[in-house]
C-alpha cells in the first residue's frame, strides 16, 4: 500500500513536517559546522528534500512512523542521486578542472562509490530482513536515534539494537 | 530428523555472542562455504566501529559528495551544444557566464553562454525550461540582448546563449562620459522603453541592476538577462522557487524578499532604485529610504568621483528636490500598487518633468511617511536588538564569576566580536525590514560558533550555553539541544558540581527537555541533584527547582511539584529577586489551578499580579499566562465577570504582544472559546473556538493534548447547538488521536465521556453506554475514582441513566458525583449545578416531586447567577414549572412556564411535548 492512499488526516502532516524539517536542518547544520563547503549551504540539502516531498503534495501521513520512513526514503534517494551525479561527472573525462581540492575530491568520489554500494547492500538487506533494513533507513537516513526508531516502529529497544547490529554488519560486509 | 537450516541472522547472532574458540568451531561447522565467508566478513565488520559511510551520517555523506559544480569544471575549449567556450566572464549564485563562439558557414559568432549550476533531470523541469526559453526567444527589441539559443546537454546541463554585448554598466558609462543630468535621464528613458517592451510580452526581468543595464560604445542601451532570473530558478517547482529566487538585495523589491508574486511592478521598483543611483552617482545603501536629494552632500560628492554632477552640493540638491525625488519615491513604494503601473508610466512622468509639466508623483503625506517608517523598522530593529539583548542577557549569567576581571573582559570582547561576525554574515547590509528573524540569527550564530575553532574552551562553553539559552527562549528546542550537545563535553571537562557552569548546563538541558514535554528526562537530570539545587540559593538553583517542579507536576507528582515551586518562590523572595519571584509565583499559580486547587491558585495569581504591577515591568508571555490563570481561577470559583475580563485582557495583550502564532495566545483564545461555550454563548464562542483550534494545531501540533482540548471544545460547541452527531464526530477525531499516538492525558477519557454524552443526547444509548464505561475505566486508571475528573465522567453517566429511565441508578450516580465535587475546593460550580439538575430530573420522573422541587428552587437562582446565558436555564425553569404544576401551585407554575418560554433556548434541544406543555401551563390561569 502506498503512503498516499492512507486515510487522509486533516492536519498532521504540516506539524510533522515542521518537526522533521527542523531535524533535518539541524543535521545539515551539524554537517556545516564540521566542514564548510562552498557548494552546500545548511538549508540547501534540506530544501532538496523538501522539494522531493513537496512534489507529491497530497501526501498524507497517518502516523509519524510513516512520515519518518518517507523522509528517510527521500534522503536515501537524494544521496543516491548525488552520488550518481558525482560519478558521472568524473567519468565524463572532459572535466579536467575540478573545484574541490584533491583530497576533498578523493573523499567525494570515494563517498559516492560507497553510497552506491550502500544502496545496493540495503536493497539486499531488504530482501533478507526487511525490518532491519527499515531500522537502517530510519537510523541512518532520517537521523533518528535507536531509541526513537524503537518508538516509531513500536518495538523494544533491545530488538532495535539487535536489528541494527545485524544490519550494520550485513551492509558493511557487502560494501567491502 | 532434519534440522531447519539456520538463517544468516540466526547464525550471526549466535556467533557474536560466542567466545573466539566456540565461534571458530561454529564457523567451521557451516557447510556452505559462501555463507561461511559472508558470516566471517560480517563478524569483521561488526568488530569495527566505522560508520556506514566514511564521512559519517547521511547528511555529511551527501555534503562530502557535494553538489557537482559543473560550470567551474569546464575548461576553455569545452563544447556546450554547438558552442566552444573561451573564458569565464562571471559567476553568479545559480549560474556561470562564459564567453563562447561558434562557426556557422564560415562566420564566427561570439556569444555569452549562461550555464545553470545544477542539472535539470526531470522531464517537468526540462519542459518548463524550454517553454520559458521559447518565450524569451520571441522577445526582440534593440534595447534587449537577444537570446540566441538555449538547450540542455546530454549531461542534463541547461544553458542559454545570449547576444554578447560589449558595453559598460549604465552608471559607469554616465560617470566615464561625465554626463549631466539631462542625458542621464535620456539614457534612463531608453531603459524604461526596453523594459516596457518586455512587459508587453509578459516577461519580467526580476533582476534589474546596473550590471545588467549596459551602454554600448554607440551609446545604445542593452539590457541583459531578461527573464533569465526566472529561467534560472534552478528547481522549477513553486516551493523551490520561493526558496531560491534569484535576487540582488540592493535592487530587489520588498515583495521579492517576502516571496510574494513578482510582477512588472517589481521591475518598476528596481528601475526606481537605478534612477536614484544614476541621478546621485551613488549606490543607495540598502534600506536607505532617503530621497535622492537628501543623499547629496558635499562630502559624498567629493567621494563619488562623478565630476559631471554639479559640483555644488546645494545646486544639485535643488535640482533633485521635488519632482525627481518624488518620482523615485513613487517608483520604489513598498506596496507594488503605489508604484507606477508600468515602466512606460515611469518614463512618461520623467518626460513630463523634462518638459516642465507637473508630474504624477506627489510627495507622500506625513502620515504615509510615518507609517512607512514604522513598517520598515519594526521587524529589523526589534529583531536584531532583541537578539542582542537576549544573547547578552544569557551571557550575563553565562560569564561566570571569572577568576580575574581581565578574563571576563576578554570573554566579553570575544562575545562581542562573535556577535558582530554573526551580524555581518546575517546580511547586515540588507534593508532593515528584510533582515533575518531571531530564529535565523540563532541558527546562523550556531553554525558560526560550531565552525569556530579559534576560541578557548571556556569561551566556547560560555557562548554555546548562551546561544542555547537564546535558542530555547525562542522555542528552537532542537537547536538548543544541539548546542548543549556541543557544550556538554567541554563543561564536563572543565567543571564539576562545585562550579556554576556545570549546574547551568544541566538545568538548561532539563529545562529544554521539559519544554519539549519530556518530563521524565527532566526529572532524571534534576531529581538526583535536588538538594544541591535547594542549597544553591541563586538564580540557577531557583530555575532548576522550577523546572523540576513543573516536570514533576506534569508527571502527576502533584504535591512534590508544588512543594518545589513554593521553595523556588520563597528563595527568590528572600533574595529579593522580584523577577524570579514572579516567575515562580506564576508557575505555582498555574500548577495549583491545574491541580484544581482553585482558591489557592487564584490567591497566588492575585499575589503575582500585584507583584508584577508594583514592579512596573512590561508585558511578556508570562504575564499573559498569569492572566490566563486568573481567568481560570475566577471561572472555577464562579466569578464569571472577572473570568471573562481576564480572558479578554489576556487575548488583547497577546494580540498586541505577539505577531505570530504562539503558545500562550493559542491557549488563551481556545480557553475563552470554551468559557463562552460553557456560558451557552455559542455564536460568540464559535470564532474563538475555531481560532483556538487553528492556533493550537499550528503551535502545538495536531497530536498535542492542548490541541485535543480545542477539539473537545468544538464538540461541546456543536453539542450546545443541539448538533449532537457533529459533536460526536469532533470527539471521535480527538479519541482517534489519543489512540493513534497512545496519549495518556486527562483529555482522552474526558473526550470519551463527552462522546458518550453526545450519543446519549442523540438517542444512541447503546453507544453512549459503551463510551461512558470505557471513559470511567480510563479515568479510574488515570487518577482513581475519587477525583473531580472521574466525577465529571460519572456525571455524564448519570445523564445517560435518566435518558435510559434508570432513575435510581441516576440518583445514586449523582450522589456520588456531588460528594466528590464537595471535596474539590470549589471549581466545579457549574458542573455541580448541572448534576443537581440531573438529579432533579430523576426525582421528578420517579414522582418524588417535593424533593425535585426543592432541588430546582435552590439551583435556579444559583445557576442564573453563574451562567446567565446557559442552556440549562431553560431546562431548569421548564422542569420547575412542571413540578410546580404537579404540586398544584398553578400561579407559580404559570410564571415559571412563561419565564422558561421567554428564555428561548436553542430550538433543536427542546422536546416539542415539553414545549406544548409549557405553553399550556403558561396560559392556565
Amino acid at each position: 500500500m502506498s503512503v498516499a492512499s492512507q486515510v487522509p488526516t486533516e492536519h498532521s502532516t504540516d506539524a510533522l513536517f515542521v518537526t522533521v524539517y527542523a531535524r533535518l536542518k539541524a543535521m545539515a547544520a551539524r554537517q556545516l559546522a564540521s566542514r564548510r563547503s562552498a557548494t552546500l549551504y545548511t538549508t540547501e540539502l534540506v530544501h532538496e528534500l523538501y522539494v522531493r516531498m513537496g512534489q507529491r503534495q497530497p501526501l498524507q501521513f497517518e502516523h509519524p512512523a510513516q512520515f519518518f520512513s518517507y523522509a528517510a526514503r527521500a534522503m536515501r534517494h537524494l544521496l543516491l542521486n548525488r552520488a550518481r551525479d558525482r560519478l558521472r561527472l568524473c567519468a565524463g573525462g572532459q572535466w579536467l578542472r575540478i573545484t574541490l581540492d584533491d583530497r576533498d575530491m578523493r573523499l567525494a568520489i570515494d563517498t559516492a562509490e560507497q553510497a552506491l554500494a550502500l544502496d545496493a547492500a540495503l536493497d539486499a538487506l531488504e530482501q533478507a530482513d526487511a525490518r532491519a533494513a527499515q531500522v537502517v533507513e530510519l537510523r541512518y537516513f532520517a537521523g533518528l536515534s535507536l531509541e526513537q526508531v524503537g518508538e516509531n516502529l513500536g518495538l523494544a529497544r533491545r530488538t532495535i539494537d539487535r536489528d541494527w547490529r545485524f544490519a550494520r554488519a550485513f551492509i558493511k560486509a557487502r560494501m567491502e | 530428523m532434519v534440522e531447519a537450516t539456520p538463517t544468516l541472522r540466526e547464525l550471526f547472532e549466535q556467533a557474536v555472542n560466542l567466545p573466539a574458540g566456540a565461534r571458530a568451531r561454529l564457523l567451521a561447522e557451516c557447510p556452505d562455504p559462501a555463507r561461511r565467508a559472508e558470516l566471517e566478513r560480517m563478524l569483521v565488520a561488526d568488530a569495527s566501529d566505522d560508520d556506514l559511510l566514511t564521512p559519517g551520517d547521511a547528511a555529511s555523506a551527501a555534503s562530502a559528495i557535494g553538489d557537482t559544480d559543473v560550470a567551474a569544471a569546464l575548461p576553455a575549449g569545452s563544447r556546450i551544444g554547438p558552442f566552444e567556450l573561451v573564458e569565464v566572464l562571471g559567476e553568479g549564485g545559480s549560474s556561470t557566464v562564459f564567453r563562447a563562439f561558434r562557426e556557422a558557414e564560415g562566420v564566427r559568432q561570439e556569444v555569452a553562454i549562461k550555464l545553470l549550476a545544477r542539472g535539470l533531470y526531470t522531464a517537468d523541469a526540462q519542459r518548463q525550461f524550454r517553454r520559458e526559453r521559447e518565450a524569451l526567444a520571441r522577445l526582440r527589441h534593440p534595447g534587449i540582448a537577444r537570446l540566441i539559443e538555449g538547450g540542455i546537454t546530454d549531461n542534463g546541463l541547461a544553458y542559454i546563449a545570449l547576444e554578447l554585448v560589449d558595453g559598460l554598466p549604465i552608471t559607469h558609462y554616465a560617470r566615464d562620459h561625465q554626463l549631466t543630468l539631462r542625458p542621464r535621464l535620456a539614457l534612463f528613458l531608453q531603459v524604461c522603453h526596453a523594459v516596457q517592451a518586455a512587459h508587453r510580452a509578459l516577461i519580467v526581468h526580476r533582476d534589474l541592476k546596473p550590471s545588467n543595464v549596459l551602454v554600448t560604445v554607440d551609446g545604445e542601451i542593452k539590457l541583459l538577462d531578461f527573464g533569465i532570473a526566472r529561467l534560472l530558478d534552478d528547481d522549477l517547482t513553486d516551493v523551490m522557487r520561493t526558496q531560491h529566487r534569484a535576487l540582488t538585495p540592493a535592487y530587489a523589491a520588498p515583495e521579492q524578499f517576502a516571496q510574494d508574486d513578482v510582477t512588472t511592478a517589481t521591475d518598476v521598483y528596481a528601475l526606481g532604485i537605478l534612477l536614484g543611483e544614476l541621478l546621485t552617482g551613488r549606490a543607495r545603501a540598502a534600506g536607505d529610504t532617503a530621497t535622492p536629494s537628501s543623499r547629496i552632500d558635499a562630502a559624498a560628492l567629493a567621494t563619488t568621483g562623478d565630476p559631471a554632477l554639479p559640483s555644488a552640493a546645494a545646486a544639485m540638491r535643488r535640482k533633485l528636490r521635488g519632482d525627481l525625488d518624488n518620482i523615485v519615491l513613487k517608483a520604489t513604494a513598498t506596496e507594488p500598487e503605489r508604484r507606477y503601473a508600468s515602466a512606460g508610466a515611469l518614463a512618461e512622468d520623467i518626460e513630463r518633468h523634462l518638459a516642465h509639466q507637473p508630474v504624477l508623483a506627489h510627495p507622500p503625506s506625513r502620515w504615509y511617511r510615518a507609517s512607512r517608517f514604522v513598517a520598515r523598522h519594526r521587524g529589523g530593529v526589534v529583531t536584531t536588538a532583541g537578539f542582542l539583548l537576549a544573547v547578552f542577557a544569557a551571557l550575563g549569567i553565562a560569564v561566570w564569576q571569572a577568576r580575574v576581571a581581565r578574563e571576563q573582559a576578554l570573554r566579553a570582547n570575544t562575545a562581542r566580536d562573535f556577535l558582530v561576525s554573526v551580524f555581518q554574515s546575517a546580511g547586515a547590509d540588507l534593508p532593515r525590514d528584510q533582515r533575518p528573524t531571531a530564529d535565523d540569527l540563532v541558527r546562523q550564530a550556531s553554525a558560526r560558533l560550531l565552525g569556530q575553532d579559534s576560541l578557548s574552551e571556556p569561551m566556547r562553553a560560555d557562548l554555546l550555553l548562551a546561544l542555547a539559552k537564546v535558542a530555547r527562549s525562542i522555542g528552537s528546542y532542537d537547536q538548543a539541544l544541539i548546542l548543549l550537545d556541543h557544550s556538554d563535553p567541554l563543561v564536563e571537562h572543565l567543571y564539576g558540581p562545585a562550579d556554576t557552569p556545570w549546574w547551568d548546563a544541566r538545568v538548561l538541558r532539563a529545562a529544554v527537555r521539559e519544554d519539549q514535554a519530556h518530563d521524565t528526562d527532566a526529572i532524571g537530570l534534576l531529581s538526583p541533584v535536588r538538594t544541591g539545587l535547594l542549597n544553591r540559593h541563586d538564580r540557577i538553583g531557583i530555575e532548576g527547582l522550577r523546572v523540576l517542579g513543573r516536570a514533576l507536576l506534569h508527571d502527576g507528582q502533584i504535591s512534590e511539584g508544588l512543594a518545589l515551586l513554593a521553595h523556588a518562590r520563597e528563595i527568590a523572595a528572600q533574595a529579593q529577586w522580584p523577577d524570579a519571584q514572579l516567575s515562580a509565583s506564576i508557575d505555582e499559580a498555574s500548577a495549583l489551578l491545574d491541580a484544581e486547587h482553585f482558591h489557592d491558585g487564584l490567591a497566588r495569581a492575585d499575589a503575582a499580579l500585584a507583584l508584577w504591577k508594583s514592579g512596573g515591568s512590561g508585558t511578556n508571555a508570562r504575564i499573559l499566562e498569569l492572566y490566563e490563570s486568573v481567568a481560570l481561577g475566577a471561572e472555577a470559583s464562579g466569578d464569571m465577570p472577572r473570568a471573562e475580563n481576564a480572558y479578554r485582557t489576556a487575548i488583547t495583550l497577546g494580540d498586541r504582544f505577539f505577531d505570530k502564532p504562539n503558545p500562550p495566545q493559542a491557549w488563551n483564545v481556545g480557553m475563552y472559546g470554551s468559557f463562552l461555550i460553557a456560558q451557552g454563548r455559542f455564536a460568540e464562542a464559535e470564532p474563538y473556538a475555531l481560532r483556538g483550534l487553528e492556533l493550537r494545531r499550528k503551535v502545538f501540533g495536531a497530536d498535542d493534548p492542548r490541541t485535543l482540548y480545542a477539539v473537545a471544545a468544538m464538540g461541546k460547541l456543536r453539542y450546545g447547538q443541539g448538533r449532537y452527531l457533529d459533536a460526536a464526530d469532533w470527539y471521535t477525531q480527538g479519541i482517534d488521536t489519543c489512540a493513534r499516538v497512545a496519549l495518556k492525558r486527562l483529555v482522552c477519557p474526558r473526550l470519551l465521556g463527552l462522546r458518550g454524552l453526545a450519543y446519549g443526547a442523540a438517542g444512541q444509548l447503546g453507544k453512549a453506554d459503551t463510551d461512558l464505561h470505557a471513559a470511567l475505566d480510563a479515568q479510574r486508571a488515570f487518577g482513581g475514582d475519587t477525583n473531580p475528573n472521574y466525577a465529571y465522567v460519572l456525571q455524564q453517566l448519570a445523564d445517560l441513566r435518566v435518558r435510559q429511565h434508570r432513575y435510581l441508578e441516576a440518583i445514586a450516580a449523582t450522589d456520588r458525583v456531588l460528594a466528590i465535587y464537595q471535596t474539590a475546593r470549589g471549581g466545579m460550580i457549574q458542573a455541580e449545578l448541572t448534576t443537581r439538575l440531573i438529579r432533579a430530573q430523576a426525582l421528578f420522573a420517579l414522582d418524588r416531586n417535593d424533593e425535585a422541587l426543592r432541588e430546582l428552587l435552590d439551583i435556579a437562582p444559583k445557576y442564573a447567577a453563574a451562567v446567565p446565558t446557559g442552556n440549562a436555564r431553560f431546562t431548569i425553569s421548564a422542569l420547575e414549572a412542571r413540578a410546580l404544576a404537579r404540586a398544584r401551585r398553578k400561579d407559580e407554575a404559570a410564571a415559571a412556564a412563561r419565564f422558561a418560554l421567554a428564555i428561548r433556548p436553542q430550538p433543536t434541544i427542546v422536546d416539542p411535548l415539553v414545549m406544548a406543555e409549557l405553553v399550556q401551563l403558561a396560559s392556565n390561569k
